[in-house]
């Protein structure tokens, strides 16, 4: 297609634009007053609610840790509590990184390469998002298992936990495994609109 | 209330605009009325910011594609508005010439990538090399080497 057909179509097309009636003004101050409610802030919502519940229980994990009567129970619950902080942490702020964006000051180019970023970023923390998941499952249970006064934690297990802790792993191993074939692809195109940004 | 009668007087002075920027983006009706909404909703909150030191289409232009990019890079769960205005068909009352047209015009343009939209979009809305390098932050000169791969790239699709 030549790129004069396009401008004959464009020019066809916004003719027709300019006749409809898009919207009255009614409709445009319900929107001002944001009577339509974007899914964005429940979205926005539900992160930071989450991330006060693993706050609030790394501040859990912080103040009973002289309860923790050895070195590497110590160092577990430390380890739990950091990674309780730091990940909400980071989803929080690349939120935020999108909510604090100025949309009318901001080229598009600044704006395309801020939110390519971003996503670099959210990747990355994705990826890690699945190891992270089963190191905070294993030590919280090691953690609240000494928190709720269980001195012997693992002596009891029987043969069902053991294939449970094995099934579990298996499948985060797996799921690892396609989420890093997501992850490459994803990470590709974000790297490649990157640099046909910032190309000369 | 004379600031509320400003920016709906503008709102429906360029809707056009407003309709075409959504358009170019989107590939679905629904996702066109989100898109349409959210660029209404953006341009009310970044109003009051404008000193008129550009020009409004430039201001309007620049809130239309930066919430695009946004609206494309948010997922689903994020982007779905609740409850939503309609809006009108283009398609409904031409006839199936001109519905094959529009077809093909919007199916050549979603060929192209985020960064090509933009400036193809700015192009065919009549703005010179100059004007859309102020409005996207490309170097006029950028414009037009990105220009002529566009053109490249058109002749391409049939």
């Amino acid at each position: 297609m030549e790129l004069e057909e396009l401008q004959a179509q464009w020019n066809e097309m916004s003719k027709r634009v300019d006749k409809l009636e898009v919207l009255n003004k009614k409709q445009i101050m319900e929107i001002t007053n944001q009577k339509y409610k974007n899914r964005f802030k429940i979205f926005w919502l539900y992160e930071f609610t989450g991330a006060l519940i693993c706050i609030t229980m790394a501040l859990i994990v912080l103040f009973n840790l002289a309860m923790m009567d050895s070195f590497l129970l110590k160092v577990t619950a430390i380890l739990l509590a950091l990674s309780l902080i730091v990940m909400p942490v980071f989803t929080l702020k690349s939120l935020h990184t999108v909510k604090s964006l100025k949309w009318s000051a901001e080229s598009y180019k600044t704006v395309l390469l801020k939110f390519q970023k971003s996503k670099k970023r959210l990747l990355n923390l994705q990826r890690l998002a699945i190891p992270y998941s089963v190191f905070v499952f294993f030590t919280s249970m090691v953690v609240t298992s000494k928190l709720l006064g269980n001195d012997d934690f693992g002596d009891d297990f029987g043969v069902g936990m053991y294939v449970f802790i094995a099934v579990m792993l298996l499948s985060v191993i797996l799921f690892a495994i396609w989420g890093n074939r997501k992850y490459k692809r994803s990470m590709q195109a974000a790297e490649r609109m990157i640099s046909e940004v910032e190309c000369n | 209330m004379q600031h509320n009668e400003v920016f709906l007087n503008l709102i429906l002075a360029h809707k056009g605009l407003i309709y075409k920027a959504s358009r170019i983006y989107t590939d679905s009706r629904e996702d066109q009325e989100d898109l349409y909404q959210e660029i209404v909703l953006q341009l009310w909150k970044s109003f009051e910011n404008f000193r008129g030191e550009a020009k409004i289409t430039t201001y309007m232009y620049r809130v239309a594609m930066n919430t695009a990019i946004g609206f494309l890079n948010k997922s689903k769960r994020q982007q779905h508005i609740i409850h939503k205005v309609t809006l009108p068909d283009l398609e409904e009352e031409i006839d199936v010439a001109s519905k094959e047209q529009s077809q093909r015009l919007h199916g050549a343009i979603s060929q192209l990538n985020v960064i090509e939209k933009g400036i193809v979009f700015l192009f065919l809305e009549g703005n010179s090399y100059s004007e859309i390098g102020i409005i996207t932050g490309f170097t006029e000169n950028n414009v037009g080497t990105r220009m002529s791969r566009i053109k490249n790239k058109l002749k391409e699709i049939v």
